[in-house]
């Protein structure tokens, strides 16, 4: 099974007559890291709401892991398919840190022993098993952002939704979070995550699926957030690193993306201007 | 962290260590049996017990007497009135030209109902400032208590806290914007109160759908939620205080029921 999930003319309305979502095609494969972006009230909330059964469709299908969404499955999707939330403190609804991260698999029905055990190894990847005890309250906004990662890390989903993961956090914040998508990415989940963040999107995605207006205005790889136009019409910007040569080399096209691609070019600038 | 005032945490003793389900079960038992005490000699001893036992356990007065003072002033209303509407006249006062019938059994039941509702808050302050608020719900979910109970009730600590922040927050933006209460009854303050409250409902409103689909995300639902994952032993300790404790309340029931007489009565 390659597919983690496939979206076929997906369609959704509020129940006060809002068209959240019109026609949704599209696929991501095993494995991939995928950036879901778009204005705000583009959809991109409702769709993620979608591929856990949270929300079912009214028109059209959603299959996760070639298993169609529907009230018939949705527990067997949301053991494979964990949503982070972007505010902790939806979350995280628990007494304590311990009692939080166990929440999933009791639900799941493990054992007592395969609950102890799994809470035991998301406190331990996320870095806080000291807080096992402690009141959410007594935690930081990053430290909250563990513990709902480790709540949705203990049921071993397959596939991980991180809506806005980077929001509010502080730099080291963001740096710690980097790096625990990259563990995830390792371990073969597959990650999706909705972003405004055009510059994380581009050094980290495989796939960056763009939302406008409900519908899929772009799919593709990262080079897309290169086209001025289009992220222009998608209410988004280009990366900082493409904005930055588009001014200095006075082009709009051929230009870097990413970190890495910035770096290349401007080490060949530099021995280009060396040579001469 | 104590589920009442803070502070005590750190002075842990022998009375903070104990188990906290003895601890719930043993002052509920005491509450239902001190409440049926009738004689004013007697609650008054009862009261004197439990002050003891929480000084003893290091509760200031300073928390006590403030803790006590919050509860009985909603009581205050009804006792007031007793000696005044309750039982035949003994007295009639003067006050400011108008006679007011005082009854003496309307004193003794207003003073009997103050000691009553005094010992059973100053259990609870017992139980809320030797205990935390995780120790205390670990020991009604370990309990067999509906799970609904007590999940009420960490939901309702839980998202009062945030809450409390939120309406912070607002407060913040609001005296950064230039606000400053300047009078409780005015049109002005009236309007932005009002409105604040409406915000925090509306917030509140969507903060529970959001937390409602972040449970429903990790398949709540599927089987009841149950956390009787913790299930530590009592200690013998804990069953000794427990049973002396209950015992010095039964006897004093026993007192207040004519136990001395029962005693002349087999001799």
């Amino acid at each position: 099974m390659d597919t983690a999930i496939k979206v076929s003319n997906l369609s959704y309305h509020y129940q006060d007559g809002t068209e959240a979502l019109r026609d949704i095609f599209f696929t991501v494969p095993r494995g991939k890291r995928v950036v879901l972006m778009g204005h705000n009230g583009a959809g991109k909330s409702t769709l993620l709401l979608h591929f856990n059964g949270i929300f079912l469709p009214q028109q059209g299908t959603v299959e996760v892991l070639g298993i169609p969404v529907s009230e018939e499955n949705e527990n067997r999707v949301r053991q494979l398919v964990g949503i982070v939330f972007q505010d902790p403190d939806d979350q995280v609804f628990s007494s304590n840190v311990w009692d939080d991260v166990a929440f999933g698999p009791i639900n799941m029905g493990l054992s007592k022993e395969e609950v102890k055990n799994r809470v035991a190894e998301a406190l331990q990847i996320l870095g806080i098993d000291s807080l096992r005890n402690h009141a959410p309250y007594q935690l930081s906004y990053g430290q909250k952002k563990r513990v709902a990662i480790a709540g949705v890390l203990a049921m071993a989903p397959e596939i991980i939704i991180f809506d806005e993961p980077m929001a509010f956090l502080d730099p080291r914040g963001q740096e710690s979070l980097l790096n625990i998508l990259h563990n995830f990415h390792r371990q073969g989940k597959t990650l999706i995550v909705a972003t405004h963040d055009v510059d994380f999107a581009a050094n980290w995605a495989d796939q960056v699926v763009i939302l406008k207006e409900g519908t899929v205005f772009a799919d593709g790889g990262v080079e897309l957030l290169a086209d001025a136009e289009l992220v222009a019409e998608a209410g988004l910007r280009q990366p900082v690193i493409t904005r930055l040569f588009a001014e200095v080399l006075g082009k709009e096209t051929d230009l870097p993306v990413t970190f890495d691609q910035g770096k290349e070019l401007l080490k060949a600038l530099i021995d280009k201007h060396k040579s001469f | 962290m104590p589920c009442g005032r803070e502070n005590y945490s750190k002075k842990k003793n022998f009375i903070h260590n104990l188990d906290a389900r003895v601890k719930l079960i043993t002052c509920m038992l005491s509450i239902v049996l001190l409440v049926n005490i009738y004689s004013a000699k007697v609650l008054t001893v009862a009261v004197a017990v439990i002050l003891f036992s929480l000084l003893a356990a290091r509760v200031s007065l300073k928390t006590i007497v403030g803790r006590a003072a919050i509860t009985l002033f909603f009581i205050g209303g009804i006792l007031l009135f007793l000696p005044f509407t309750h039982g035949k006249t003994t007295w009639v006062i003067s006050l400011a030209g108008i006679a007011l019938p005082v009854s003496l059994e309307g004193l003794v039941l207003a003073g009997t109902l103050a000691l009553r509702t005094l010992s059973a808050i100053l259990l609870m302050v017992f139980l809320t400032e030797t205990t935390t608020r995780a120790e205390l719900l670990s020991a009604i979910k370990q309990l067999p208590v509906p799970p609904v109970f007590s999940q009420l009730i960490d939901f309702t600590w839980r998202y009062f806290m945030v809450i409390k922040s939120e309406l912070q927050r607002m407060q913040r933006a609001q005296k950064a914007r230039g606000y400053v209460m300047k009078a409780y009854f005015n049109l002005q303050t009236l309007k932005i109160v009002s409105q604040t409250i409406g915000a925090m409902f509306m917030r509140s409103y969507s903060r529970a759908e959001r937390v409602h689909w972040a449970m429903l995300s990790r398949a709540y639902g599927a089987r009841d939620w149950t956390y009787k994952m913790h299930n530590n032993r009592a200690r013998i300790e804990d069953y000794v205080w427990g049973i002396s404790f209950l015992a010095i309340v039964l006897i004093l029931l026993m007192w207040d029921k004519g136990g001395s007489q029962w005693i002349q009565l087999l001799k």
